[in-house]
């Protein structure tokens, strides 16, 4: 099955736009359960152990507007199918900044938030130009503004 | 944020960012109602458009590890009993 292209994504994010809301960036990531959970699976056996962590894995798409950071879970990353919505206000990172990281292959995104946590990473190869993608949404999130 | 829809009741909401309609801040966290498609706070047990109970897939999710696992497991004690 192929992935999600750049117009099903925007279609998604475009739906929880605003009116005048302008939709600036957007990222496909997922986040996976911890390694103390994979390596357990796989070690006991390989592959109802890759299936596990297929199941377990959550897929998002992250838009970044000129007002808010939008998250959306969706079925995968290669269906746009819509699970869940939260919305972070790009203001109140000013005063609790998400934490980002960017290595070789993911960029990272973690927003500690008591009644909103949100944790996930985003490929560079999910589509041309997805690492600057992520890296700009995850400035627009550790300084604002 | 004031005036903006309540994506649960469709009411507007106040300068604080409630719906003046069902009170609810129009930036809470939503999921889509399995049964009805509409969106529904995350934090309620129950869809707010047709009180249909929210389950978490965890649950179901884990029976299905857990039985493949054990699928997994008989196959490979019955390949093992069948070959020696």
């Amino acid at each position: 099955m192929a992935k999600l292209t750049e117009e099903k994504v925007t279609a998604a994010l475009r739906e929880h736009l605003q009116p005048g809301e302008e939709l600036r960036q957007w990222a496909v990531g997922v986040r996976q359960p911890s390694i103390w959970i994979i390596v357990p699976l796989l070690a006991l056996a390989v592959l109802p152990g890759v299936i596990a962590v297929q199941v377990l894995t959550k897929s998002y798409i992250l838009g970044l507007t000129d007002r808010r950071l939008i998250v959306l879970e969706v079925a995968s990353i290669t269906n746009a199918k819509l699970k869940a919505v939260s919305e972070y206000e790009l203001a109140s990172f000013a005063d609790a900044p998400a934490a980002t990281r960017t290595g070789g292959l993911f960029t990272h995104i973690r927003i500690d938030r008591e009644d909103q946590p949100f944790r996930a990473k985003f490929h560079r190869a999910f589509a041309k130009g997805h690492r600057e993608r992520a890296m700009e949404i995850a400035r627009a999130l550790g300084a604002p503004g | 944020m004031q005036g903006r829809a309540c994506p649960f009741c469709g009411g507007r909401a106040d300068g604080e960012g409630t719906c003046a309609a069902c009170g609810r801040p129009v930036t809470l966290a939503r999921l889509t109602c399995r049964a009805c498609g509409a969106f529904t706070p995350a934090r309620e047990a129950a869809c707010s458009h047709c009180g249909a109970r929210q389950r978490g897939e965890m649950a179901y999710k884990i029976a299905l590890i857990v039985t493949m696992f054990v699928v997994a497991l008989a196959l490979s004690v019955g390949i093992r009993a069948l070959s020696g």
